[in-house]
């Protein structure tokens, strides 16, 4: 039997503000903060999937376009899934977004956090490959620019990083107490190792020979300013005149400061605070010029892209001040999960 | 605002049956409620009904513009409900964020926005906001989009103290503190049953909140 008293205050009613107290429900703690903020990107990517726009063919087109450049066996599947979703569009793209409708209440009802979570590592991992194309990665032209290596897999590996499981919580007392977020499900070296290929890889794609080609940056931020409103363009069309013939000089200078993130995650908490504020400024500036949020302002966006969940990740990594409180396991009436 | 007609009229029927619910509320419990508790109601039942207009345009019974000059006057009295809790709660700053009518504010100002925004994008003769038309590519879209945001993580904080919300509907009014998890609750001592259960009113502005996400998002 849980110790929580829980004493009623009201009726409950939508006005009613003190219909529970602190004592009945505890603030949500860092790492369930981070899952919440996990669960608010997936309702929107349903609320976005549930535009009129993927009810028609053109969804299945969209799907399509994710096959092109990718080996066959990568592409054919694509390819059979593009043509079943343009012949059932309707009751196709209902159920998508249904599931992800499902995944973020799931991910917000604290009893079925897990269940949730382990879903929307599967359901990630197949829009990954059927949606993205595996985000373009063995394409040659993957760019993080344009979202590489793909929104789907950040939400796979965000659903694992925030796994409401304390990692050598075994080990009692004794267990060293998680540096970060991250670590607390996998454990740090796991975690950082994680980090570094994530941001090693996309130091690795911006210098990919199609990415440095002198107008290269230049013609991917100027392609999204259509359709966005006039501020949103101007901050692309300004980005691309900025780095137009300039594409190897912009390609060394982001990876050069996506190799400084990655190696962040082994940096002593100081250094490692900064180079997570340089990786929270890059994501951020690379979605709303790069991404043009998602292109959510231009109507028919699928979801927000990979600038939120960037920031998710360094907020995952973020080193903590103290020790960070283990809190109960799943299920729990308090505040961690 | 377009979007596919089946869908529209199923969440306008979720929305009329929310509203039907909050009308409920503020019937049965009208002996126990606070003032704000019944404003609160009142104004989220014509919130239901305005949505449930919006998604289904023979549905709508006002005008746009009535529409929303009452959900301004709704966000005046949330307004003055959030200026009266935040006097009244500063000595427990901190403690009780979710003692708040800030969710109920920026939910009608959203119900002004999209009447006026929609209209601003397809002018003409009155012919209400309801869907099933074309994309209605609406002003400040930026604002929108914020307040779709706003609503998506409105409707995530519910979800996520809807178990709390369970213990503390099971708890019998204004007794004493009792253990969560213990024996079950006496619900036939409690006024209003099931229909005053915090709970289902956390899951019916659930429901609200993803609708209206959903609207807002078709106004882009």
């Amino acid at each position: 039997m849980s110790e929580i008293a829980v004493t009623q205050r009201g009726t409950g009613a939508p006005g009613d503000y003190r219909a529970i107290t602190p004592a009945e429900w505890a603030a949500p703690d860092a790492r369930r903060r981070l899952q919440l903020a996990l669960g608010a990107l997936w309702l929107l990517d349903a609320i976005l999937q549930y535009q009129p726009v993927m009810f028609s063919r053109a969804f299945g087109q969209m799907l399509a376009a994710a096959a092109a450049g990718n080996p066959d066996l990568v592409s054919r599947p694509i390819i059979w899934d593009a043509r079943l979703v343009g012949q059932h569009p309707v009751v196709l793209n209902a159920a998508f977004a249904t599931i992800q409708l499902l995944l973020a209440l799931g991910i917000a009802w604290r009893p079925t956090v897990k269940a949730a979570l382990g879903a929307s590592v599967v359901w990630s991992l197949g829009v990954w490959w059927f949606g993205e194309g595996l985000g373009g990665v063995l394409t040659g032209t993957a760019s993080p620019v344009s979202g590489a290596p793909g929104a789907a897999v950040l939400y796979a590996l965000l659903a694992v990083l925030l796994w409401p499981r304390e990692r050598g919580a075994a080990g009692g007392a004794s267990a060293a107490p998680a540096p970060f977020i991250a670590a607390r499900a996998v454990g740090a070296p796991a975690a950082r190792a994680v980090w570094l290929i994530l941001w090693a890889s996309l130091a690795y794609f911006a210098l990919l020979p199609a990415n440095r080609a002198p107008q290269a940056v230049h013609d991917m931020l100027s392609s999204l300013t259509s359709g966005e409103p006039s501020w949103l363009a101007a901050i692309g069309q300004h980005g691309a005149a900025l780095v137009a013939h300039q594409g190897l000089a912009a390609s060394v200078v982001l990876a050069g400061l996506l190799a400084l993130i990655a190696a962040g995650g082994y940096l002593p908490p100081p250094a490692a605070r900064l180079a997570l504020a340089v990786a929270m400024v890059v994501a951020t500036a690379i979605w709303v010029a790069g991404q043009a949020l998602g292109g959510i302002l231009a109507g028919g966006g699928t979801d927000p892209d990979t600038g939120p969940l960037l920031v998710l990740l360094v907020l995952a990594f973020w080193p903590a001040r103290g020790p960070m409180r283990r809190e109960r396991s799943a299920g729990g009436p308090r505040g961690g999960q | 605002m377009g979007g596919p007609s089946w869908l529209a009229g199923i969440l306008a029927a979720i929305m009329i049956a929310t509203a039907a619910y909050c009308a409920s509320r503020v019937v049965i419990a009208r002996g126990h409620q606070r003032g704000a508790e019944r404003g609160a109601n009142l104004v989220l039942t014509v919130m239901g009904v305005a949505m449930a207009g919006m998604l289904v345009s023979w549905l709508n019974p006002l005008p746009d513009r009535l529409w929303a000059g009452m959900f301004a006057g709704g966000m005046a009295w949330f307004g003055w409900q959030a200026w009266r809790a935040r006097r009244t709660a500063a000595p427990e700053r901190g403690r009780a964020p979710h003692r708040h009518p800030l969710p109920h504010l920026v939910m009608c100002g959203a119900m002004v926005y999209m009447p006026l925004a929609v209209r601003a994008a397809r002018p003409g003769p009155e012919t209400g906001i309801a869907m099933g038309g074309s994309a209605a590519g609406g002003r400040f879209p930026l604002l929108a989009l914020m307040l779709a945001v706003f609503m998506v993580g409105y409707v995530m904080w519910q979800a996520d103290r809807l178990p709390a919300l369970a213990r503390a509907g099971a708890a019998p009014t204004g007794g004493p503190a009792v253990p969560a998890g213990g024996d079950g609750p006496d619900r036939s001592a409690r006024p209003g049953g099931w229909v005053l259960s915090p709970t289902l009113a956390a899951c019916c502005q659930i429901a609200m909140g993803v609708t209206m996400g959903y609207m807002l998002i078709l106004t882009l």
